[in-house]
């Protein structure tokens, strides 16, 4: 694997686990705490305070003195004190024991433990006072129709008021009323009932000061104030940690579809990515397809263009020899429109040999121009598919001769034809090589025309056997070709012609043809004058 | 003339009309029946009847019945629970001071077992909150069974029966915390329901005799109810031992446990402070105070009225109250003769 690339999917892994600890450090913090248990917590705080409240109003209720039980302050205390436990040991206060409210929470059960101990001590002392309270009614009326009714009646009525009031003047009026009672009392009933009328009396004031204390005691305890200041700090530390998780909520929130959001980018892009490739992928086959179509196509219009300009080439030819075939036409009709209208004129006098005379030249004549109208058609066939045959090389040269002799006489030029054996052969297309004859002439020709430089103008042409192969040379009077055109002379479209005249393809067909014959072609440097050759197979 | 006939006319009126009103008086009480009366006297009242729990397990009930006289549970497996709370003696012992492991006597008197679930603190001193801290005394006091929870656990580990039993009801081992679940179940369950008075409390009149409602009526008059009130006519307040006059001076002698809860919150105010006991099953659990001091029922009256609330009694009284504290005898906690089995699933 690619160093790089391995690099990469490191640094990609290690940022991979830093975001999935991120995510669960915000979510850590972002979680909203249970609404249950939040509501428990403040239902159990609640209910504490309604315990308190209700023990608070068992407390007052007992200062009438009415029959009633313990029990329900019993009941409240110990309900009280439970939920307090339960707040202190239960996992499902948790958020109550944290370092802020840990010494609340004691401090309200520290308060609570205190005034249950004061309930209890409250407890006795008043079932004492209530016993003596009740008992004091029972012995003022036993005393009720002695002399001591009044006195007696009196302590009664101050000692309820004392209970209600604790003021020194009434201490002092009770024990200035008890000094007014006897000691002693001859009775053996009324003894006991003096006795212990100041055992009671004694007894309620000395009860109800430490009742009323702890009365005060159980009624001012700062245990509600705690429970308030737990409940406070509760709701406060709640509402900061709702809010802290409300806000790491939305960020976890935001990063989520943060990150939701480049997955679905990153997905798009691999997505555009593979389709991207799909595409190349079939593009390349269909460039491929494409390319090979056109090349091939490029191919057959090459070869097209190759037979195309083979035709051409040979039209061209064609076209120069037009002249030169008008010309070699002209001069027989002319000849014959002579004896034609010798004929004519002579019509009425002429000898019967005259006559024949001059029919035979005109037939002679007319076999001339349609050897010459052969040798045209014979020579513009195209002749790509014919077949090759042993041909007289003679035949060869008197076809193409045919065609231009009589231009090379307009131009006054020699033309010279020597075979070495009239019998030679040669195994070829015979108006292929017709072609290429006439066309090392015209070039002969088109060199020798409209110059002056040379005046013994001619053309040579010459066969000879060469072991297997025939030699068949066209030479002209020109003195070479410079070693520059040389050198390009057999590629195609070069031309030393002005434009329009020539196609610049006749050597390099040329070539194809005698090739193509099984020949060669080229031309002859040694020779100090014009020379091109081809070799044919015999 | 018109003078006089307004003399005469209005006492005639007047006394019509109190007529009147003493007849509809009359009649409207007389809508009345006696029980109806009666509840709408008593159900005000300070006392209650007693009433079993609903909510109890009762598997770990039988299993804590076991345990409960399962000897295991003292060193040598020589005392268990039901040796000092012997259900046949009112859930206590009958004796002043109750016999532990190695002979060794207690110094406080054994109070019942019955009902004391309903006890708003445990112990003649009220040292523990409730039962699950209570059985912790007893099992390690060298005085009553002198062991160890680790010495327990081991002991009826070895007891195959008894480890398929706490499989099969908490469905795990053998452990501390278990064993006092189930005692402390049983215990709850130990209500000593449809005493007479309970029955007149709740409507029955004839439940009690003359005699014991005269005694109820004396009860609550001379102030015995001051302290002894709830649904346990006491066990749910703290009060000094002699009020109006001193019960230890008078007594004589001195015991360790005198000081009452003095020795749990170390306050002046408590020397000589008890629990005030429960009265129900009194008649059973003589002898009575927590120093076990007093064999009589009538006596334990008579020194309660003469320490707690300064009064002499008279006999005919003492007899009365008597009467009614007998009526606060219950039933047999109804768990004690159930079958294990009827449970069984």
């Amino acid at each position: 694997m690619n160093p790089l690339k391995s690099r990469n999917k490191t640094i990609f892994t290690i940022i991979s686990i830093l975001i999935i600890f991120a995510l669960g450090f915000i979510y850590s913090r972002s979680s909203v705490s249970d609404i249950t248990v939040h509501s428990k917590i403040l239902h159990t705080l609640e209910q504490s305070k309604i315990a308190n409240h209700d023990l608070n109003e068992n407390v007052l209720r007992l200062k009438t003195f009415l029959l009633q039980s313990y029990d329900p302050l019993v009941r409240d205390v110990g309900k009280q004190l439970s939920l307090c436990k339960r707040l202190h040991s239960d996992p499902t206060y948790e958020s109550l024991r944290r370092e802020q409210t840990l010494p609340l929470l004691n401090d309200y059960c520290q308060f609570l433990k205190e005034k249950a101990d004061l309930i209890e001590r409250y407890k006795t002392q008043h079932s004492i006072l209530r016993n003596s309270m009740k008992y004091l009614p029972i012995v003022v009326k036993h005393f009720s129709d002695t002399k001591y009714s009044d006195t007696t009646h009196s302590l009664f009525s101050n000692v309820i008021l004392y209970n209600f009031d604790r003021s020194e003047d009434l201490v002092d009026n009770i024990y200035e009323l008890l000094r007014k009672l006897p000691k002693k009392l001859s009775n053996k009933k009324d003894n006991e009932m003096m006795e212990s009328l100041r055992l009671h009396v004694n007894l309620i004031v000395n009860y109800s000061v430490t009742r009323a204390t702890l009365e005060e005691k159980i009624l001012s305890s700062l245990v509600i104030v705690k429970l308030e200041h737990l409940v406070n700090q509760y709701l406060d530390w709640y509402q900061v940690r709702q809010n802290r998780g409300i806000s790491y909520h939305f960020v976890l929130v935001f990063v989520c579809f943060g990150l939701g959001l480049w997955v679905v980018i990153i997905f798009k892009r691999l997505q555009s990515l593979t389709d991207d490739l799909h595409d190349l992928n079939a593009n390349l086959e269909m460039k491929v397809a494409k390319r090979t179509k056109e090349l091939s196509e490029a191919m057959s219009k090459l070869e097209d263009s190759q037979t195309v300009l083979t035709q051409s080439a040979k039209m061209t030819a064609l076209g120069e020899m037009a002249g030169g075939i008008a010309h070699e036409i002209n001069t027989p009709l002319s000849a014959i429109l002579m004896n034609a209208e010798m004929l004519m004129d002579r019509a009425d006098q002429a000898s019967p040999e005259l006559i024949r005379k001059r029919t035979e030249a005109i037939v002679k004549i007319v076999a001339r121009v349609s050897k010459i109208i052969m040798g045209l058609k014979r020579f513009s066939r195209n002749a790509d598919d014919a077949e090759r045959s042993r041909v007289l090389v003679q035949t060869i040269v008197d076809d193409t001769l045919t065609l231009c002799s009589e231009k090379f006489k307009s131009h006054s030029v020699n033309l010279e034809i020597k075979l070495d054996r009239s019998d030679l052969t040669v195994l070829c297309v015979p108006e292929h090589i017709s072609q290429v004859l006439l066309n090392f002439l015209n070039n002969s020709l088109y060199a020798l025309k409209d110059t002056d430089a040379i005046s013994d103008k001619w053309i040579s042409i010459h066969a000879s056997k060469q072991d297997d192969q025939v030699e068949i040379s066209v030479t002209d009077a020109g003195t070479g070709l410079p070693e520059s055109i040389q050198a390009k002379l057999m590629q195609p479209f070069f031309t030393t012609k002005p434009p329009g005249v020539g196609t610049g393809l006749g050597l390099s067909i040329s070539k194809g043809i005698v090739e193509q014959s099984g020949g060669e072609m080229f031309y002859d440097k040694r020779c100090p004058n014009t020379r091109f050759v081809i070799r044919l197979p015999a | 003339m018109n003078r006089l006939k307004q003399l005469v006319l209005l006492p005639i009126l007047v006394l019509a009309l109190y007529g009147i009103f003493y007849y509809v008086e009359k009649s409207s009480a007389n809508q009345y029946s006696n029980t109806e009366v009666q509840n709408f006297i008593y159900k005000s009242s300070t006392i209650e009847p007693l009433e079993v729990p609903s909510d109890l397990d009762r598997r770990k009930a039988f299993l804590g019945r076991e345990l409960f006289s399962d000897k295991r549970l003292s060193k040598g497996n020589q005392v268990s629970c039901h040796s000092c709370h012997s259900f046949e003696i009112g859930g206590a012992d009958g004796r002043q001071f109750s016999v532990g492991v190695d002979g060794k006597l207690g110094i406080v008197n054994a109070p019942t077992v019955f009902n004391s679930a309903k006890n708003f603190k445990q112990f003649w001193n009220g040292r523990e909150e409730d039962l699950f801290g209570q059985i912790d005394g007893p099992i390690h006091d060298p005085r009553e069974m002198g062991t160890t929870w680790d010495e327990i656990v081991e002991k009826l580990k070895a007891d195959q029966m008894m480890v398929l039993l706490f499989n099969e009801i908490f469905d795990a081992e053998i452990s501390k915390d278990r064993i006092i679940g189930a005692l402390v179940e049983f215990e709850t369950a130990l209500v000593t329901e449809d005493s007479p008075f309970d029955l007149f409390l709740k409507g029955d009149h004839d439940a009690l005799t003359e005699s014991q409602i005269a005694g109820f009526r004396k009860f609550e008059t001379y102030g015995c109810v001051a302290c002894h009130q709830g649904q346990n006519i006491g066990g749910n307040m703290f009060q000094s031992m002699g009020v109006a006059f001193n019960y230890f001076a008078e007594r004589g002698g001195y015991f360790e446990s005198d000081v009452g809860r003095f020795v749990v919150t170390g306050q002046e105010h408590d020397r000589h402070v008890f629990k005030v006991p429960s009265l129900r099953n009194v008649q059973l659990t003589a002898p009575y105070f927590h120093d076990g001091s007093e064999p009589s029922l009538e006596n334990a009256v008579r020194k309660m009225a003469r320490y707690q609330l300064g009064r002499k009694l008279p006999k005919e009284d003492i007899k009365d109250i008597t009467e009614f504290l007998k009526s606060l005898t219950g039933k047999k906690p109804k768990i004690l003769s159930e079958a294990y089995e009827s449970v069984k699933k």
